[in-house]
């Protein structure tokens, strides 16, 4: 076989050296590519580079691992393997005996990918954000540089500010580039816009280019191309791509949305599959927004819970704008829930939409199919934990009204539910349905004591407290999930808990979660957005706590 | 005692009919009986006829303790030491009753911290059991049929992970 493929090799004698000089084995599956490397090297100079590695202390047995297992580290010159070798020296751990079985680290370039990743890795290390995760630098390097931007750098940009552009700048990139990728995680509302411009674009080829783990990056080329001129990086970027050119996509948005075609009868707009369900979240936040706006006669911007605004935001506002009032011939609209925020500010600021635009029922299950392993626990749990502040807030409603009212932000922010609700129904305020609440299960008199103080032995002392009584110790219990636990102690029980006071939910995130730390946050804000949305107002004295910040 | 034996004594009945006699100043911690003194019922003694002579007796270890004044700020110091210690070894108590009688009587008379000492103790107590644990440890009956607590735990099952 050998030697029909390589018919001079034969001649040469160089499929004899292969075993010899590097010492892979003919039944190797990288006999072949030692092959290669004998054939295009000499004798003297992968000797004179094997040299190096012994002069660095390597053993036979480590050469011999290496280039058994990854041939071509030996394609690099001796310069660069030098230079990688002392640079590894340099940092303990990295001898031959790690390096050997890692070769994969001696392949990549050792300043635009290994020193980088190592010094954000040993950053977020040093500051203890990724907690005891220990990540080997081998897969550290080995990842795309994608995922390692989003898993590593732009999750803790704004814990060290420094580290997205020392990285960058320590890795040579085109610094632009990765801005953008960063504007968009800041950014999250021009993820949002830019995938309904998308899909009210590209329908067609909107399989091929929503591959699920580039749509991250997809959605901001895309985004220069339909709003503005695209600068010549952004064409190379999208030449690299494939996408459709700029004019081609473009002239196929005026078409969708001048035409009257009766195609476009159903335009469906849905919420991107991988691209994080943060945007829910985002969407609620920038609801309250708006209703805070209209309640205080001030700007969308000034609202305190509009953390994200930039003025890209309103970049898409302008496009959305001008294309919205285009929009009434069409008969039917669903779009997904992502897009309602956006449109839902057009609203408040007095721009008419289609009357007939439905928000898509959300899929659940198929957008948890699509849902990355990690988030898909999160997601679970968000759904349980929303029950759960639910069932509290019902049962604590009637009870707190006061202290709740009595803040007038508080009671602004009810209203804001009820408002959103009105702009997105298109009815009137008043006919949001607010959820009746339940009285409380009991409603104990501090002053009035269980007269019975007889001691038994084996009398049940803590059932016998009055409610109150029992809250007190329930607050103190480290976690409301604690308290949620004695629910089911007895019928006495059942329901005590749902006045505790205070709800303390601590998330143990999976150590394998890097985005934890920065959904987490947003998930809580959703929970209780969703929850004013049905009605419920909010406590002042929830609190939210995450494990990485808790002590 | 005796460098604050100017100060009015109160006298404090307990529902089995035992009088105690507390210095004002360190009953003053009592928000329940501050009251009563501001609305001038104190003069005879006051009876408190949900807390027995057994808690009483302890409330006002608890109290007086509480109420000793460090001289100065290195003496503060050590005071709050020992204050911690005490509260320590205080809600340590033989009978797990005491320490809810404690925590009646910490609510009936309106005394901030000890009811925080207290709660937080029995808290501390059931944190770390599991439900049938805490049953057991306070003798509570579990008047669930199985299919009901089946069905209390599928509606909260996130907390019982």
């Amino acid at each position: 076989m050998l030697n029909s493929q390589y018919p001079q090799l034969a001649t040469y004698g160089v499929v004899k050296k292969v075993e010899p000089l590097l010492g892979i084995r003919p039944d190797s599956p990288r006999f072949l590519d030692g092959v290669e490397i004998v054939k295009s090297f000499s004798e003297a100079t992968l000797n004179k580079k094997l040299r190096i590695f012994r002069s660095f202390g390597w053993t036979e047995d480590e050469i011999v691992r290496m280039t058994g297992s990854l041939p071509s580290c030996l394609r690099r010159s001796e310069d660069t393997i030098k230079a990688s070798l002392e640079w590894f020296k340099e940092n303990p751990g990295y001898g031959g005996a790690y390096l050997s079985t890692h070769p994969k680290l001696l392949v990549y370039s050792l300043e635009k990918r290994v020193v980088p990743r190592y010094q954000v890795w040993v950053t977020l290390w040093v500051k203890g954000l990724l907690k005891n995760r220990w990540f080997s630098l081998c897969s550290l390097v080995a990842l795309s540089e994608e995922k390692f931007v989003r898993d590593f750098v732009l999750p803790y940009c704004e814990v060290v500010p420094s580290l997205h552009e020392d990285y960058t700048n320590s890795t040579c990139l085109k610094i632009n580039y990765y801005e953008r990728a960063g504007r968009t995680v800041v950014n999250r509302s021009l993820m949002i816009a830019s995938q309904t411009l998308w899909r009210l674009k590209l329908r067609v080829s909107k399989q091929r280019i929503f591959a699920k783990d580039k749509a991250f990056w997809d959605i901001d080329c895309v985004i220069p191309m339909a709003i503005s001129d695209m600068s010549e990086e952004d064409e190379i970027i999208f030449k690299r791509r494939q996408l459709p050119s700029k004019e081609a996509a473009s002239s196929r948005v005026r078409s969708w949305i001048v035409s009257d075609d009766d195609d476009d009868e159903f335009i469906t707009l849905q919420q991107s599959d991988s691209v994080l369900e943060e945007e829910d979240e985002e969407e609620f936040d920038n609801e309250a927004a708006i209703v805070h706006a209209v309640l205080t006669d001030s700007q969308v911007s000034d609202c305190p819970l509009n953390k994200y605004r930039t003025k890209f935001d309103d970049e898409v506002e302008e496009t959305l704008k001008e294309h919205l009032p285009k929009l009434h011939h069409i008969k039917e609209l669903r779009y997904g829930i992502s897009c309602s925020r956006v449109i839902s500010r057009l609203q408040a600021k007095g721009f008419s939409c289609p009357s007939n635009l439905n928000e898509e029922d959300e899929d659940v299950i198929s957008r948890r199919r699509y849902l990355p392993k990690k988030l898909f626990h999160l997601d679970e749990e968000c759904s349980r934990l929303s029950e759960v502040v639910e069932i509290w807030w019902r049962n604590r409603g009637a009870k707190n009204q006061m202290t709740i009212f009595s803040s007038q932000d508080e009671e602004e922010f009810g209203n804001e539910a009820a408002i959103v609700h009105a702009v997105l129904t298109d009815s009137e305020v008043s006919d949001c349905p607010i959820c009746p609440v339940t009285p409380p299960i009991r409603v104990s008199d501090a002053n009035h004591l269980n007269e019975n103080m007889e001691e038994e032995e084996g009398e049940d002392r803590i059932s016998a407290l009055p409610d109150c009584l029992i809250l007190e110790i329930l607050s103190r219990l480290p976690k409301t999930k604690e308290a949620i636990k004695t629910s089911s102690l007895s019928k006495r029980w059942q329901y005590v808990w749902t006045s505790v006071p205070n709800l303390i939910f601590i998330h143990d995130a999976p150590y394998s979660d890097v985005y934890a730390p920065l959904r987490i946050p947003y998930f809580f804000t959703n929970v209780i957005s969703r929850l004013q949305a049905k009605g419920f107002t909010c406590p002042s004295n929830l609190k939210y706590a995450d494990s990485e910040y808790t002590d | 005692m005796s460098s604050s034996s100017s100060s009015k004594m109160i006298e404090l009945r307990s529902s089995d009919g035992e009088t105690f006699h507390v210095e004002e100043t360190v009953v003053l911690q009592s928000e329940t009986i501050k009251q009563m003194i501001d609305d001038d019922c104190a003069n005879a003694a006051i009876p408190l006829p949900n807390v027995t002579s057994m808690t009483l007796a302890k409330v006002i270890e608890y109290i007086k303790k509480h109420a000793e004044k460090p001289k100065d700020d290195d003496d503060k110091k050590v005071a709050e030491e020992d204050l911690k210690k005490f509260d320590a070894e205080f809600v340590k108590v033989d009978q797990e009753s005491m320490l809810f009688d404690l925590v009646r009587a910490a609510n009936y008379l309106n005394i901030k911290s000890l009811l925080d000492l207290t709660c937080q103790a029995v808290a501390d107590s059931i944190k770390d059991l599991s439900v049938e644990e805490v049953r057991k440890k306070f003798n509570i009956q579990n008047d669930f049929t199985p299919e009901e607590e089946a069905k209390v735990r599928k509606e909260n099952a996130w907390a019982f992970d």
